[in-house]
């Protein structure tokens, strides 16, 4: 699999907005009536890394001893053969933060500087952070860094799939009860985001989460999940989420606007999407089509209204917030793709536009990244990846802290996997345990989560002999304790996450 | 699984065997589902020699494979071709030094300019093809299998090298009507599919460095190209484990890595380093080298099938690959899963689980013992009951159509034709199409999926109760974002009314410094010059509503001569001449555009609104018409009778 970048679709048959004559659906779900009634606003943001994210580069050790410790990372890495090295310098590049003015100088200011290359760029050093459990945040990342030290993100380590504990006995006795198709990419992404880890089929588990919650937002048009991305996250078994694409909306051309005759003619097509087809795929086409008249107007005013919103705010070398930083500003030889920054800029907006509407009390986005499966090239992609993942995650919570709710909106992050520790002389394969990030003022950060796991080659750790870490944490975990944030019960969990009570906890204590 | 369908079909289909006899409304559906779309020719020729004699001339009609000589130019010849003419200082050669390696002066293509714009020059042959080419079903079985063995111009480095696309798309058009072991053999050998599933530069496993070889190939030959994730039976049903109640693997991590130690040792041509990958390096227009040193020549074994090892000293890469692709021929999941996706691709995207079966059997056996025969394949798609019953409303016989199909099928029936006087870098251009960004406006660009795993995926279930209860797929309806629709809705409103050939001749009469004298061809041109230009962002291409416009003039006054005069603002009677008329062309296009699918409900609402609502301006008779013939198109293009084939 190779780099994505990625969009899409689906539509709503809920609303009862859209109940017109000939269309009407009836709620199937017997929740549909006990959605709660919340008086704050809360929003999940969930920025998947598609490909499986080598996140054994982005969260490193730095004590030199042990199983866990940065010897062993280092000498399975290949630290002593430059040519095919994916090891990172144990070199702490934190004095290049600064803390007045802008975070970072430009160019060959940048802490990770080197021969103004992004190859050499990636190896070069790390920003220690220290504590009871110490660790590294990657050179390329001085924004999460920095976020890290002002305790606005935490770090989770060694966490993946699961069905339920399992260990390494039991996986070479065939005992374990493991997740389907470990491994393979659409089956994992699928499955670290159904929250139901041997059912590929299952809703996605915001989806679920908003058939259970119905009238959460009182109906209103946006309903609660919303995807600048294709993924499984927000599909749910009777909802669907909106899905958008970043950038200014469009409107149908010769059906917008006020003349009588433009009114007559968007009639014509409201008729024509409203007709009963007695086809379930002509029907939902309707469906489509008429929801998208729907949305056009909403949409356009979510966007003009928010055009000005975070003028003024600057990113992490004091550029305009959420632009894209050139390749000489970030001192290295190729330019990042700027895809995330725009899905998460749009995330900000739609935020901002969200506080004028009284209804929307809950929110759930989903964005993606792309481009992690680094097979090969890794030294070349990687940087670029993680350098535009720390920027958008910054800007990011600059915008949310302007508005006031940096306490309200918690993000974090998912993959299909992590990956080998081991490299095939250019990148690193499938795997299965990786480290995962959560940003946002109620996140109980500066540290990290679970432990750095011990990464000895066919170790207690290791499914196999290649450096496949067994999870020590499931996916589901952390996405049950940011569902419970957000408010979903004790009585709901299960529901939501149907393995949840197969851990000796269900929540984590990162929020 | 399918419940309560089954009987009702028990009764429409009482005997499976193919169907030769063709209808006339089944002309234009039979044609959606073998060629990029009907047209009145194309179904007219089909009518006259039935669906046998069609099926055999496009079987047996040859290609641009069958020669070198023969003057009918592969993607590559006509990319080559095109780009000398755009960029003659880059590409300053003969033709035949880029094509030729036994010539000593051979040239890899497009390596040294590692031009990106190749991609644009691609998508215009590949639009020649799609619209104009006589050997449409090859051309349609190749845009099939591009969506099974996904190769993309995404792809960090191949969006630099755009010609391994064109090799890619070769090579699927090249096999389409072949045998599907030979496709799997040269896309294992292809230095396109090496960068894009990075096995190229693969190396055998290094005990000292703790390298292994790549995975990536390996694990998608299976997963993707042949066998999927799960064991199916011939008709394509997943298979139920009786103890676990899930599905049931057909094969392990294992497996991968020692699948993964076949495809070691090969690499481009033509790299300074084994394995290098930069931008100016590497021959992407032919297939890959074997280094013997980087291979690993020991015995495999793959899910129980062992892959004898050979002798180094033979430096024989291919043995191995030769192997597995006879273990996977050989697998009982290549025939359902291969043969379902090309009935979704086709006809389909939820086949009766018969229907399956029928082509898969076809797939294992063409009858004298061939497996793979993808000529016997694509017949027993188009033939079967299941493709040739129409009317049908059930959950079996629906495809919504994939944008780029549904494009395609619009420009054909409108006569499309490239626009010419446009300009690129200083040289008047003809006879090329480009469409302005493909995926922004139609959510789709042929061979620029997102990822491997195709633009969609072959098993998605819309989040919609009666198609979750009903296991219903629909997998174009993953790509339909609420903004896509929008957006297709735009696009084809923006090609109806800018760049339709009788938009630009009245664009141009309303010009009035221009000469009025010219000849119709010289005002497109001057069209063409100063509305494109060279302005690099425009479409080129022009359709014709000239049969639509002289139906309605036709109907409505009983002659052609473009005036219009008896269209009338308030001429509203339910009987009158305009309400004829537009009745007329609304049954012209529900037949022409939806093999006359379209509800009475839906027929009304449009002659409905053209009636008494659409506004005429008496001022400009023939502008009205063309608006109201524009009105209507976009209306039904847009619409489910359109978009949902059944």
């Amino acid at each position: 699999m190779k780099k994505t970048s990625r969009r899409e679709f689906l539509r709503l048959g809920r609303n009862a907005a859209l109940s017109l004559t000939g269309m009407s659906l009836l709620p199937r779900s017997v929740f549909a009536s006990s959605s709660p009634a919340f008086t704050d606003y809360k929003a999940l943001v969930c920025v998947f890394l598609n490909g499986g994210c080598d996140s054994v580069n982005m969260v490193l050790p730095t004590a030199p001893s042990g199983g866990a410790g940065y010897d062993m990372y280092a000498g399975i890495r290949g630290l002593d053969n430059p040519d095919i090295s994916l090891a990172v310098n144990n070199i702490d590049l934190s004095a290049g933060l600064r803390s007045t003015g802008n975070l970072l100088g430009a160019g060959w200011s940048n802490p990770y500087y080197k021969n103004a290359t992004r190859t050499d760029a990636y190896l070069k050093g790390m920003y220690h952070i220290g504590g009871t459990k110490p660790f590294g945040i990657h050179g390329m990342m001085p924004e999460l860094a920095r976020l890290v030290q002002q305790q606005q993100a935490a770090v989770i380590a060694n966490a993946g799939t699961l069905v339920r504990p399992v260990t390494r006995d039991g996986i070479l006795n065939n005992a374990a009860d493991l997740p389907s198709f470990l491994f393979s990419h659409n089956s994992q992404q699928t499955l670290t985001q159904t929250g139901e880890a041997k059912n590929t089929n299952a809703a996605g588990w915001a989806g679920r989460l908003f058939d259970n919650w119905q009238q959460v937002n009182n109906n209103h048009l946006l309903g609660m999940n919303i995807a600048y991305s294709r993924g499984r996250l927000p599909m749910g078994r009777e909802t669907t989420p909106l899905r958008l694409s970043t950038g200014s909306p469009p409107a149908y051309k010769n059906l917008t606007g006020d003349k009588e005759q433009t009114l007559a003619r968007r009639q014509l097509y409201l008729n024509m999407s409203d007709l009963s087809m007695q086809s379930p795929f002509k029907d939902l086409y309707n469906r489509m089509l008429l929801r998208s008249f729907q949305l056009t107007d909403v949409l356009a005013e979510a966007w003009e209204s928010t055009a000005s919103t975070f003028d003024g705010l600057t990113g992490s070398y004091g550029q305009p917030l959420f632009s894209v930083p050139e390749q000489i500003v970030l001192g290295i030889d190729d330019d990042i793709s700027g895809d995330l920054i725009r899905q998460l800029e749009a995330v900000a907006r739609m935020i901002a536009y969200s506080q004028s509407q009284t209804d929307i009390k809950r929110q759930i986005f989903f964005v993606q990244q792309g481009g992690y499966d680094t097979h090969g090239a890794q030294r070349f992609n990687h940087p670029l990846l993680l350098r535009e993942l720390s920027l958008a995650l910054w800007d990011f919570q600059q915008a949310m802290t302007f508005l006031s709710l940096n306490d309200h909106v918690a993000t974090y992050n998912l993959s299909d996997f992590g990956r080998t520790v081991t490299n095939n002389s250019d990148g690193t394969g499938h795997a299965w345990g990786g480290h995962y990030l959560v940003t946002g003022g109620s996140v109980n950060g500066g540290k990290l989560y679970g432990d750095l796991p011990d990464l000895t080659l066919g170790g207690t750790h290791d499914h196999g002999r290649k450096g496949r870490l067994i999870p020590q944490i499931a996916t589901d975990q952390i996405q049950a304790t940011l569902a419970r944030w957000f408010g979903v019960d004790d009585t709901l969990m299960p529901t939501i996450f149907p393995n949840i009570d197969n851990f000796s906890s269900r929540y984590l204590s990162f929020i | 699984m399918k419940g309560s369908i089954v009987p009702i079909l028990a009764l429409l289909l009482l005997n499976s065997d193919p169907i030769t006899d063709i209808s006339p409304p089944d002309t234009v559906h039979f044609l959606d589902q073998a060629t990029f779309g009907a047209t009145e020719q194309s179904a007219a020729t089909l009518k006259n020699m039935g669906i046998e004699k069609w099926l055999d001339q496009q079987l047996n009609m040859g290609s641009a494979y069958d020669s070198d000589t023969d003057g009918w130019p592969t993607y590559l010849e006509e990319t080559i071709r095109v780009a000398k003419i755009i960029w003659p200082a880059d590409f300053p050669k003969e033709i035949s030094v880029y094509l030729d390696p036994t010539n000593p002066d051979y040239t890899v293509f497009n390596q040294s300019k590692a031009s990106r714009e190749i991609r644009d020059v691609f998508l215009n042959v590949w639009f020649q093809n799609a619209l104009h080419g006589e050997d449409q079903l090859r051309q349609r079985m190749a845009y099939a299998l591009s969506q099974i063995i996904v190769v993309s111009t995404l792809d960090l480095l191949l969006q630099h090298r755009p010609e391994a696309i064109v090799s890619h798309q070769d090579l699927l058009a090249k096999h389409a009507l072949g045998n599907y072991a030979d496709l799997l053999k040269e896309v294992a050998l292809s230095t396109t599919m090496g960068y894009y599933l990075t096995h190229h530069g693969n190396k055998k496993a290094n005990p000292d460095t703790g390298t292994r070889p790549d995975e990536n190939f390996a694990r998608e030959i299976m997963q993707l190209f042949t066998i999927g994730l799960y064991e199916l039976s011939l008709d394509g049903v997943t298979k139920i484990d009786s103890v676990t109640g899930k599905p049931i693997p057909t094969y392990d991590q294992t497996d991968i890595e020692e699948l993964s130690r076949v495809f070691t040792g090969w690499d481009s041509r033509y790299n300074a380093r084994y394995g290098s990958q930069r931008r100016t390096e590497g021959d992407l227009t032919r297939s890959m080298e074997f280094t013997a040193e980087h291979h690993d020549f020991g015995k495999k074994i793959v899910m129980g099938t062992t892959i004898p090892a050979t002798d180094p000293a033979n430096a024989d890469g291919e043995a191995d690959i030769d192997a597995v692709i006879i273990m996977l021929m050989n697998h009982p999941n290549t025939a359902p899963f291969v043969s379902k996706q090309l009935i979704q691709r086709l006809v389909t995207t939820n086949p009766n689980p018969a229907y399956v079966r029928r082509v898969a059997q076809v797939f294992l056996d063409n009858g004298i013992g061939i497996r793979g025969d993808l000529k016997a394949v694509a017949r027993a798609i188009l033939l079967d009951p299941e493709a040739r019953t129409l009317g049908r409303t059930d959950n079996y016989a629906a495809k919504t159509k994939e944008p780029v199909l549904a494009l395609t099928r619009f420009l054909r029936s409108f006569s499309v034709q490239p626009l010419n006087g446009w300009s690129k870098n200083g040289i008047v251009m003809s006879d090329f199409y480009r469409i302005n960004k493909m995926t922004k406006n139609l959510g789709q660009e042929p061979l620029h999926a997102f990822s491997v795993f195709n633009f969609y995926s072959p098993d998605f279930i819309p989040s919609e109760a009666s198609f979750m209860d009903n296991q219903l797929t629909a997998p174009e309806f993953e790509i339909q974002t609420d903004q896509l629709l929008i957006d297709y809705s735009n696009f084809i409103y923006t090609i109806g009314s800018q760049y339709e050939h009788n938009a630009i001749i009245q664009w141009y009469q309303e010009q009035l410094d221009h000469d009025q004298t010219v000849a119709e061809e010289e005002m497109l041109r001057i069209y063409a010059e100063e509305i494109i230009g060279d302005k690099g962002w425009k479409n080129t291409l022009m359709i014709s509503f000239d049969q639509e416009m002289e139906l309605l003039e036709q109907e409505l006054e009983g002659d052609t001569n473009g005036d219009f005069s008896s269209l009338n603002r308030d001429d509203h009677a339910p009987d009158g001449s305009k309400a004829q008329a537009v009745q007329a062309l609304v049954d012209h296009l529900d037949q022409k555009l939806t093999a006359s699918t379209m509800t009475d409900a839906q027929k009304d609402l449009v002659i409905n609104y053209l009636v008494n609502t659409f506004s005429v301006t008496e001022s400009n008779r023939p502008k009205s018409a063309r608006l109201m013939i524009l009105e209507a198109i976009r209306v039904i293009i847009t619409s489910s009778a359109y978009m949902v084939q059944h």
